[in-house]
């Protein structure tokens, strides 16, 4: 399932966020890995993240460095910046009360139990 | 088929930061960069319309085609088919855009406030050009002669009735002359008995007899004939310096009326005036008194024929030469009270008591004046609006007195006229102004209520937003003489009764042998009632001192100092400090102007 690319517009950054939570990555590793992880929810091609990824470093919350991959290409790792952390951690309360919001109206969560 | 690697190529690709240090890297080259890639021709394709669309700096496009190159490979070393991360690449040209308005995001702060001025600079220069060329698609139509309005009580007179041309003869005769860049006349007709020049001002005088007994003549004579415009007649050529009008910015049928050297008559009409009066002293020296006589009427005649076009201007130099008039005249009943025959004296009294100075013939003038300013600089969509098309009222601008124009405010116009309130909005805000000051003007002074006249709500508007004074800069210009008329008037009626009281006072004395105990007793043998003082709405004051009877009018300050007159700062009387030309709201209590202003007899200035 594609989403609403408004909602895209929102979800995305949060869910780029969290992926560099653990530790750095470069650009087709966050792509596999949100494709993945969100069961392709929030799959997105390179028109997306990358303006997306230097957004998010403009706004001073990701982090960028050249290095070379094991092919001996040159390769850009994306980190999460200490405001990065915050903002992601802003962002997580947030999405847990809308989610919360979401599931008591029976939109998300156990629609059985709506 | 490679692309070239030649010095010139790999120079022109090289960032200014690696020539600078001396190495030649070429490391600009996205096309190298794509084809030293291996990638697939249709992947490299991709990459370098994105790249190439998102117009971004040499430096930032490299960044960008380095990222996209490493995701195909990331992708292909992932196991996923090339075709497949082509088709999953989105569209090239949001792509472009997006990456384009992201990467100018991470550009440093100084290009970011250069470019934020950039864009606040083309916005106001966008606005700028759209009133600009607004103004330049209209034009104003310039379709009132309100030359034709002024000039109709002239142009109706029969040149064998007219006065204007006996006055100019008579000045030719005595040697007035314009042409040239001065004025020119023989002699200062300034000059009173006792002045160390009065020999030769009189001594002129005499020898011009002749053109004196012309401009009685011509005083005599009901109206002047005078043709205000923008060209030297034939005629006045004889006097006047050749003039083929003005330059005129606009088409229509003559130049804008504020243009003020258009009544050249008035000049060479004060100073006849003047030499009446100086006559009349001459012939008061003389014992003449018929002459002296004559010499007054004929003031009074020039007076007249001096305001026959209802401007503000002629109206103002009527006034002047009335006041220096009843200066006259009370020189010679001051001097020889016996002079002038009882006959004289009342037939000189009913002709003060007949002059009528009508407010709105000043001010309508002024009216006309400002309606063919805005037929000259609006449009007119035939239903009395229009919008400005030439906003910076240069013609106002040479009635306060400067004629600067600045850069700034050339450049200012179409922000100005765009700004500015239409044609209909503004003549309808003047007309309310003026109507009101017309009625102000003949309402009495002790009357005036400060808080609620003209010059307060201009003053309101002239202190209010700087959007409210643009929009009715051309009303704020304008509305600046109603005051001055309005005390010039009243200060001109002062007078008159003064010299009224004057004759009444001699008429009575001559046939009782003493003057009055109060000035009722010259009513109505010698008065027909007792002037008010024009300050305060009560009779004016009387009193007999050991030199003659004083009548006057408590002054601006409102207080009675017994017919004391103010003082300036040589102690010298100085009559015009009291009278209505200091009249305010705040004058009456200002100690400066303490003192009667004393209307007979008055302490003329010398």
């Amino acid at each position: 399932m594609k989403i609403e690319r408004e909602l895209m517009r929102g979800a995305g950054p949060v869910a780029v966020l969290k992926l560099l939570e653990p530790g750095e990555k470069y650009g087709y590793e966050l792509v596999k890995a949100l494709a993945k992880r969100s069961d392709g929810v929030l799959a997105m091609g390179q028109s997306t993240l990358y303006p997306m990824l230097y957004n998010l470093q403009a706004k001073g919350l990701i982090a960028s460095r050249m290095d070379k991959a094991e092919n001996g290409r040159p390769r850009k790792y994306y980190r999460l910046t200490g405001k990065g952390k915050k903002r992601l951690a802003h962002d997580t309360q947030q999405w847990q009360a809308v989610t919360a919001a979401m599931g008591a109206l029976g939109i998300t969560g156990n629609l059985q139990g709506a | 088929m490679g692309i070239a690697n030649n010095f010139r190529r790999r120079l022109w690709k090289t960032p200014l930061r690696d020539l600078v240090r001396g190495r030649i890297t070429g490391r600009l080259d996205i096309d190298r960069l794509l084809e030293e890639s291996s990638l697939s021709e249709a992947a490299a394709g991709k990459v370098r319309n994105v790249v190439k669309r998102t117009r971004l700096w040499r430096l930032e496009k490299v960044d960008v085609a380095n990222e996209l190159i490493a995701h195909f490979f990331d992708g292909i070393e992932g196991g996923t088919p090339i075709e497949e991360l082509i088709e999953n690449f989105g569209d090239e040209k949001q792509t472009a855009k997006l990456i384009r308005r992201a990467k100018k995001r991470q550009r440093p702060v100084v290009w970011q406030a250069f470019a934020w001025a950039r864009l606040c600079f083309a916005v106001f220069f966008g606005v700028y050009f759209v009133a600009a060329l607004y103004l330049m698609t209209g034009s104003p139509s310039v379709t009132t002669d309100y030359l034709v309005i002024l000039n109709r009580k002239a142009a109706g007179v029969p040149a064998d009735e007219a006065a204007w041309p006996i006055y100019r003869e008579a000045l030719l005769e005595m040697g007035y002359s314009e042409h040239g860049d001065d004025r020119k006349f023989p002699i200062d007709a300034h000059y009173r008995p006792g002045d160390e020049e009065w020999p030769q001002l009189s001594v002129f005088l005499t020898e011009h007899a002749g053109a004196l007994a012309r401009v009685r003549e011509a005083a005599d004579r009901e109206k002047s004939g005078y043709l205000m415009g923008f060209h030297t007649t034939p005629d006045d050529a004889i006097i006047f310096e050749p003039w083929d009008g003005v330059e005129d910015p606009y088409s229509g049928p003559h130049p804008s009326l504020m243009r003020l050297d258009i009544l050249k008559n008035l000049g060479p009409m004060r100073l006849l005036a003047r030499l009446m009066s100086a006559d009349c002293a001459r012939a008061l020296e003389a014992g003449d008194a018929d002459t002296a006589y004559a010499d007054i009427l004929t003031q009074l005649g020039l007076a007249r024929h001096t305001a026959e076009q209802a401007t503000l201007v002629s109206g103002l130099v009527r006034i002047s030469i009335l006041a220096h008039t009843y200066k006259t005249t009370q020189e010679v009943l001051v001097s020889r009270p016996d002079l002038w025959t009882d006959e004289q004296l009342r037939n000189l009294a009913h002709r003060f008591a007949a002059i009528d100075i009508r407010p709105e013939d000043m001010l309508n003038g002024g009216r006309l004046y400002f309606y063919d300013y805005l037929q000259r600089t609006y449009t007119d969509d035939g239903h009395g609006g229009g919008r400005v098309v030439s906003p910076l009222p240069d013609d106002l601008q040479i009635i306060r007195g400067s004629t600067a124009k600045d850069v700034a405010g050339i450049a200012s116009r179409p922000a100005l006229a765009a700004m500015m309130a239409p044609r209909d909005e503004i003549r309808k805000m003047y007309d309310g102004l003026m109507d009101r000051a017309i009625i102000e003007t003949r309402r009495p002074l002790w009357l005036h209520d400060e808080s609620e006249a003209v010059e307060e709500t201009v003053e309101k508007l002239r202190q209010s937003s700087m959007r409210n004074r643009i929009r009715y800069m051309p009303v704020l210009l304008s509305m600046t003489f109603h005051s001055t008329v309005r005390t010039t008037l009243q200060t001109e009626a002062g007078l008159r009764d003064g010299v009224l009281v004057g004759i009444g006072l001699e008429l009575y004395r001559r046939e009782y042998g003493a003057w009055p105990g109060a000035l009722e007793e010259l009513v109505p043998g010698y008065l027909p009632g007792v002037p008010v003082d024009r300050l305060t709405g009560e009779a004016v004051r009387y009193l007999v001192t050991e030199d003659g009877p004083v009548v006057y009018s408590v002054g601006v300050d409102g207080d009675d100092d017994g017919g004391r007159p103010p003082v300036d700062q040589e102690s010298e009387p100085k009559n015009d400090m009291a009278s209505p030309n200091k009249f305010t709201g705040e004058a009456r209590s200002e100690t400066e102007h303490d003192g009667d202003w004393v209307l007979w007899p008055v302490p003329w200035e010398e």
